[in-house]
């Protein structure tokens, strides 16, 4: 029985935990612009599937240490610390959120023109989400947006599969390079507040 | 490289430069804000100027993400330089963080305010605590820690990746801005620092253009890092 290429897994282990890393802060930012407790409570479910993914990643590298070599396995643990202590301030940073929370004029980023910003949608008849799966909005290689939460029925759903379906009246949280975000902005109806 | 000189190329609207000298905090060029419609900040003694709060915050959060993609990129292609960026970068969000924090502590006068500024003090530390995972990160390269070929072949490989490349003399891409190339390759794309006559330039606005030899590091899907490195590597 051949062995599952090592490399391979744990390659895609690590891409897998920095995204969830990310998207754990990506939440917790977007909570506090939108002064939502419940997107601020997805980094919350985030930072669990992170704590998830650094344990099977350090199995693996100590059931495999040997395929490995020392000096990988020791740099492989390093960068898993380091992706979880990420997403670990993340958290923190959304446990802070509450819905009285008065946006400090400072933070107002949202008018700001920053790198990554974040864009709240809802998707109505004419929206170009209607109907599609996450994986067939070729988002990510087209436009550098990810879709990082779905809010249904007053329920949200964090980091949707590729298989997740969107529908009318969806509440999309996008987050993303500046100039693909733009363009959706313009196409889409945006939110100014997903009510609690 | 010169320190000064790197950061005002990236120092784009809010032409925001920070330089801590002789722990006094020199602010160039930049207008101040003032917090609730009250006079501008003021640090004492050596300290003179206001600080643009807003434009800072911004900074250090872009920064921040961006610092962790350089960092990774530089554990994927064993990139001593480029580590080395990663913690210059680090202190500079360190140094950042606490003019913030400074700033932000003197404006406080009551129990409101202090409530109110909770949250731009955990946003920045948030955002220095990425930086300094990120420099975490980047210490595996200079500890001589490279991954085993293997492991950094299969992380070249994913979803979304970090590329560098060479801009080729010929090359569709040499003389053409950031903007433009976006009309041929599309959006899918950043383009996170561009290395020209030994200095770096990090997060170019989309005037910038690019010349042939400069060392172009983006991150985006594969397919459009794919594509811009074809525009940028091969001749018309």
């Amino acid at each position: 029985m051949k062995r599952n290429n090592v490399f391979r897994e744990i390659g895609g282990l690590l891409r897998e935990l920095k995204d969830k890393a990310e998207v754990t802060v990506y939440l917790a930012y977007s909570g506090l612009l939108y002064s939502s407790v419940g997107i601020a409570s997805g980094a919350l479910k985030m930072e669990e599937q992170v704590d998830e993914l650094r344990l099977k990643l350090q199995e693996l590298v100590l059931e495999r240490g040997e395929e490995l070599g020392l000096r990988t396995a020791l740099a492989v643990m390093l960068l898993v610390e380091s992706l979880e202590s990420i997403s670990d301030s993340g958290m923190k940073l959304a446990s802070i959120v509450s819905r009285e929370l008065e946006t400090h004029p400072v933070l107002d980023l949202a008018e700001e023109e920053m790198e990554e910003q974040y864009l709240l949608l809802e998707v109505d008849r004419d929206s170009f989400f209607l109907s599609r799966k996450i994986r067939d909005l070729g988002f990510q290689d087209t436009m550098g947006i990810r879709v990082i939460a779905v809010k249904r029925k007053g329920r949200w759903t964090f980091d949707p599969s590729e298989e997740f379906r969107i529908e009318e009246r969806d509440l999309v949280l996008v987050s993303g390079y500046r100039a693909g975000i733009e363009t959706l902005e313009e196409a889409e109806k945006e939110v100014e507040v997903p009510e609690e | 490289m010169e320190e000064e000189t790197s950061m005002q190329l990236r120092v784009r609207k809010a032409q925001l430069v920070i330089k801590a000298e002789n722990n006094a905090l020199i602010r160039e060029g930049c207008s101040c804000v003032s917090y609730r419609g009250g006079p501008p900040l003021r640090l004492e003694s050596n300290v003179t100027q206001p600080l643009n709060v807003r434009a800072a915050l911004k900074e250090i959060i872009d920064l921040s993400g961006l610092i962790l993609d350089l960092s990774f990129a530089s554990v994927i292609y064993d990139n001593t330089e480029l580590a080395k960026e990663v913690l210059d970068l680090e202190s500079h969000v360190d140094e950042l963080t606490n003019a913030v924090t400074t700033h932000m502590s003197l404006a406080i006068r009551d129990k409101d305010d202090a409530s109110e500024s909770l949250p731009v003090f955990k946003a920045a530390n948030v955002a220095d605590q990425i930086s300094d995972a990120a420099a975490e990160i980047a210490k595996i390269v200079l500890r001589g820690m490279s991954l085993d070929t293997r492991l950094r072949e299969s992380l070249m490989e994913s979803d979304e990746i970090v590329g560098i490349f060479r801009i080729s003399r010929e090359s569709r891409l040499a003389g053409h801005s950031l903007e433009n190339s976006r009309i041929f390759v599309g959006v899918g794309f950043d383009i996170i620092a561009v290395k020209r006559d030994f200095q770096w330039i990090i997060n170019p606005p989309d005037e910038f253009e690019f010349q042939t030899t400069d060392v172009v590091v983006t991150r985006g899907s594969a397919d459009a890092v794919k594509i811009l490195r074809a525009f940028g590597e091969e001749p018309k």
